[in-house]
């Protein structure tokens, strides 16, 4: 009530402020008006009347006081002054304020933007009806399709397993399936001409009702959308953001037609607008039922096969059901299912697998990620960086008030001297730097918004951008104000303290005051140190971040990167049979050799970082058991694959023209394929399989070196080739490696003609040369080398302005004392040495707080390291060096100008 | 001056006020001039303590305000008691009985 009550003439100032400032005026003056009138009427002249009259009423303002504070206005009316008073200051050094919210908007503005990318990757939870519900079956860990009989804690389950576990579940009031990866498609609009390159997720028709996402236009996919296999007509869902984008939010598009990879499908509606997905980091464009697929693949039983595991299944528990008793009632359900697929009699093995199969339950509130798993850790080093970066920009802008504060030391002892208590003045302080941190803060919110986009595109460096929705909330405002309210507090502080406690007598005298400049003095040196120390850290963590990157892209990938150009195709919807798709490829592969400038061209399933096809392999004459069996990966590849990466063959032939669909099936592996397979023996010759039924007897007919498939940092790989003229991939989705003498980029427009003539049909989906291919895989690297290397120059200036800043002003409180010196015959050289004496000393107070600081951050992200240590003594000294080098330069434009001193000049001021 | 309103027992002045604006609303200056004469000038209320006062009671919600225009041309305030200020006035005018009784009791014993 009495809160209430407050609030009420809280709102009542705010709104009628004047009004009623004007009402009490009025009151009190009618008042002084009768108490004349009653003196006049007793005799008293006019004058003597307003005199006795005034005596009555006192102090007028006193009084007013005295009247706002019953109401509980007075501390609205003393902030509201001191943050006049406090705007009027600072307009009044405007190089000052420029300089602090310059340095505030960088360092509030980054903090914001990583945070933005930190909430909406790992914060946030997903725009749904209570998203803590919805548990995910499996971590999510795994995406992709795989045919293996569960044997362990699978995280991908099969359409059939879906169907099964969503009838009359106790625990889940519904389990929505959607496939663990999305599809890049190729859309043509009914009417419009061109195909379009569009995302397409596929789900469970009841994916919104389960989420309890609504439509914003049309309907959203409903359970009758996905009944039986192809017995539905296709429709499909659109996102906002693409209906925005693509159709400028034109309701006429509900109802329209669209050929997607060939399927028809119809749009029935547009998903809410906040809404993205169940995963994070992927934007659908389109949502479409998964039975859809029976439509345009006649041959789709695999597709929903009990052991095609593809989907994530995401379950939203019942009321007061924990998901422990969600996971023990779903392990059950799981193992019974695998026992009715295994059939009456299962062999030992698959009995064997089933006793190993768990499913375990994940929350699932914030979606599966895998984005999320790559960035979580870089993301909370570049967060810690930026926060020292904020610490550094504190340091210095309390510097600057130090130094400001020296001049103010008069003005505060006067106001102390008329009875200004120390706790208001102590509140106007304040109220100065939070006035500059707000503002700074409010800056930095903006600038955050470009920071959020630069963040996004140094992690999506040359490919697409990442698909990562960031949007402004209540979260990120209440960080932006926070770390604002934050910032002026520690920056505000300490100055503000000290100038609160200036002695009066001595500040009041003419003259410099010696005492409290001396404390200053301190104060100022301590915060420099801080700041080295600080500055030293994020140089050295650079130093190691760039390292790391540099040390990665330069061990590549074991074959020749440059001048390599990989055209990622679709030619899926062009090309009806295996042999159309093969005499395709051989087509558009000779057209390519024909140009000039081309060493090599080749088709591959699979390039470098996209992924893997994992088989088990078998040595003739040995059981094929998947106990037996040994894990590589495979790859189908045209007749130049080696030539067009460049990898040297050690050892027999590649593929040729003799390879045909009649001929003895062969293969080329790798050094470790062909040592852990056929170890002590002469590879070539030897025959494997790679079907657990029937033997291949695919024969070796070369080795090649061993080279890295998806990732830098992996160990050696067993990998096997087979040709595209025996064994193709038929979905149509393949590589064109092309290796050039020319320059790849420029390259790129004559390609494309020679493709449009070989098929105006083909799809070019993407265009890399190797070396992108290769950087795109170090992004997490890259985002920090990249950011380490920025923030750290950004440290290496704030601290030097922070030593100039305070040598300088101890410079300007020393004129007398070095002028005198230089009366007396110092030289120049000394008085320049005595500056750079203290400079030195301050640097080396915040290298020796910075070292240990340094190593133990350098422990934390050692993780994050490739091919360097973290207390590397080359860049603990090359670091070090290059932070005293450039403080020299910050302590030598001071010292020059103390050595040129003329003594005359200087002691006349006294 | 016989007696100056911090003599008078904390919480007597809005009592005071309570009452005389129970009778008819008044303006400030007259509300002190009323204590005055109705304490055949024993009591005599400062604006400094007045006014505040008033305030006080303004935001309890026991008065509420007007403000007219004298003859003069000078904007006026004036008073008058609430529901609720009536209720208040009951209580304290009850409580000030039994606390005086009971000073008298004890003061005055023969």
């Amino acid at each position: 009530m009495r809160f209430t009550r407050t609030l009420h003439f809280l709102s009542n100032w705010l709104l009628h402020r004047s009004k009623a400032e004007a009402d009490l005026k009025d009151e009190l003056f009618d008042y002084v008006a009768r108490q004349t009138e009653r003196y006049l009427a007793a005799g008293l002249t006019l004058k003597e009347a307003e005199r006795a009259a005034a005596r009555d009423v006192g102090s007028l303002e006193s009084l007013k006081d005295t009247c706002r504070d019953v109401r509980h206005t007075r501390w609205i009316e003393n902030i509201w002054q001191d943050l006049r008073y406090a705007a009027r200051t600072l307009r009044n050094s405007p190089s000052f304020t420029l300089v602090v919210l310059i340095c505030l908007a960088l360092a509030i503005g980054a903090n914001t933007a990583i945070f933005s990318v930190m909430n909406a990757l790992m914060i946030r939870t997903l725009p749904v009806q209570q998203p803590e519900q919805l548990a995910l079956l499996g971590n999510g860990q795994a995406s992709g399709t795989n045919d293996d009989f569960a044997h362990n804690e699978p995280d991908l389950f099969s359409w059939p397993f879906f169907n099964e576990i969503r009838k009359h579940s106790p625990v889940f009031s519904d389990i929505l399936a959607v496939r663990s990866f999305g599809t890049t498609a190729y859309a043509r609009y009914s009417g419009a001409g061109d195909l379009e390159q569009v995302h397409v997720r596929f789900v469970s028709g009841n994916y919104f009702s389960v989420l309890g996402v609504r439509a914003s236009a049309g309907r959203v996919l409903l359970p009758e959308d996905d009944r039986a296999r192809g017995a539905s007509p296709p429709v499909a869902v659109l996102r906002y953001g693409y209906w925005q984008r693509r159709f400028a939010r034109d309701g006429a598009v509900i109802g329209r037609t669209v050929q997607i990879n060939g399927l028809q499908v119809t749009i029935t509606g547009v998903a809410a607008p906040a809404f993205f997905g169940v995963v994070v980091g992927s934007l659908p464009d389109f949502w479409i039922p998964l039975t859809a697929q029976a439509h345009n693949q006649p041959s789709s039983d695999e597709l929903f096969g009990p052991l095609t595991q593809s989907l994530w299944l995401i379950g939203r528990l019942k009321p007061r059901i924990s998901l422990a008793q969600a996971q023990a009632n779903t392990d059950v359900r799981f193992r019974q299912w695998l026992h009715a697929v295994a059939g009456s009699s299962p062999s030992p093995e698959q009995m064997k697998k089933m006793e190993r199969a768990h499913v375990t339950l994940t929350d699932a509130s914030r979606g599966p990620s895998r984005l999320r798993r790559q960035f979580s850790r870089p993301l909370q080093i570049v967060m810690a960086l930026v926060g020292l970066v904020l610490l550094i920009a504190c340091a210095n802008i309390a510097n600057l008030l130090l130094a400001r504060s020296s001049a103010r030391e008069k003005e505060m002892g006067l106001r102390i001297a008329l009875g200004a208590s120390p706790g208001r003045l102590l509140a106007q302080l304040l109220c100065e730097s939070l006035l500059l941190s707000f503002t700074g803060g409010c800056l930095g919110l903006l600038l955050s918004f470009g920071g959020v986009r630069l963040l996004l595109a140094i992690v999506a460096s040359g490919g697409t951008a990442v698909p990562l929705t960031v949007e402004l909330n209540g979260q990120i405002l209440a960080f932006c104000f926070g770390v604002s309210v934050l910032t002026g507090l520690m920056f505000g502080v300490a100055p503000a303290l000290r100038l609160t406690r200036v002695n009066v007598s001595p500040a009041l005298k003419e003259g410099r005051s010696v005492s409290g400049s001396r404390s200053h003095t301190r104060l100022g040196h301590t915060l420099v140190v801080v700041q080295v120390s600080l500055a030293y850290l994020l140089i050295l963590s650079a130093a190691l971040f760039v390292s790391t990157f540099r040390n990665l892209e330069q061990s590549g990938i074991g074959f020749d990167m440059a001048k390599v150009l990989v055209l990622q195709i679709d030619s899926g919807s062009i090309a009806s049979s295996p042999a159309a798709l093969l005499n395709l490829y051989r087509s558009v592969e000779a057209r390519i050799r024909q140009l000039p400038g081309v060493d090599a061209a080749s088709f591959a399933e699979l390039t470098f970082h996209e992924g893997h096809w994992r088989a088990f392999a078998w040595p003739e004459g040995a059981p094929r058991t998947e106990a037996n069996g040994i894990q590589f990966n495979g790859d189908h590849v045209g007749d130049q694959y080696f030539q067009a990466l460049g990898t040297p063959i050690i050892l027999g032939r590649g593929f040729g023209p003799q390879d045909t669909m009649k001929s003895q099936p062969v293969a080329v592996v790798n050094e470790t394929f062909a040592r852990t397979l056929f170890p002590h023996v002469s590879p070539i010759g030897r025959r494997f399989s790679l079907s657990e039924q029937r033997d291949d007897g695919i024969e070796i007919v070369g080795i090649v070196k061993d080279v890295r498939y998806e990732s830098v940092r992996e160990r050696p790989v067993g990998a096997f080739f087979v040709s595209n003229s025996q064994d193709i991939d038929p979905d149509g989705y393949s590589d064109l490696v092309i290796r050039t003498r020319l320059s790849p980029q420029q390259f790129i427009p004559e390609v494309r003609t020679a493709l449009r003539s070989a098929n105006p049909g083909l799809v070019i989906s993407g265009q890399k040369t190797l070396t992108e291919q290769v950087d795109d895989s170090l992004g997490k690297e890259k985002l920090l080398a990249d950011l380490a290397a920025f923030f750290a120059i950004v440290a290496l200036l704030l601290a030097c302005i922070g030593i100039y800043g305070v040598v300088a002003y101890s410079v300007a409180r020393r004129r007398n004392e070095i002028g005198v010196r230089i009366a007396l015959g110092a030289r120049p050289a000394d008085v320049l040495g005595g500056v750079l004496h203290e400079t030195f000393s301050l640097v080396f107070a915040g290298l020796g707080l910075g070292l240990p600081l340094a190593l133990l951050f350098g422990r934390v992200v050692g993780s994050q390291l490739y091919g360097v240590q973290s207390n590397n003594p080359l860049y603990i000294a090359v670091s070090a060096a290059l932070l005293s080098g450039t403080s020299l330069i910050a302590g030598f434009i001071p010292g020059r100008r103390a050595a040129r001193l003329d003594p005359l000049i200087a002691l006349r001021e006294e | 001056m016989m007696s100056k309103p911090a003599d008078l027992v904390q919480g007597t002045l809005d009592l005071l006020i309570l009452k005389i604006l129970a009778l008819q609303p008044l303006h400030g200056w007259a509300i002190g001039e009323r204590i005055t004469q109705m304490s055949n000038e024993v009591l005599q209320v400062g604006p400094g303590s007045l006014y505040p006062a008033l305030h006080k009671l303004e935001q309890a919600g026991w008065v509420e305000a007007e403000w007219s225009v004298n003859e003069a041309g000078r904007r006026v305030k004036f008073y008058s008691i609430t529901p609720e200020g009536r209720d208040r006035l009951q209580k304290e005018a009850a409580d000030w009985k039994r606390l005086s009784v009971a000073i008298s009791s004890i003061v005055f014993e023969s």
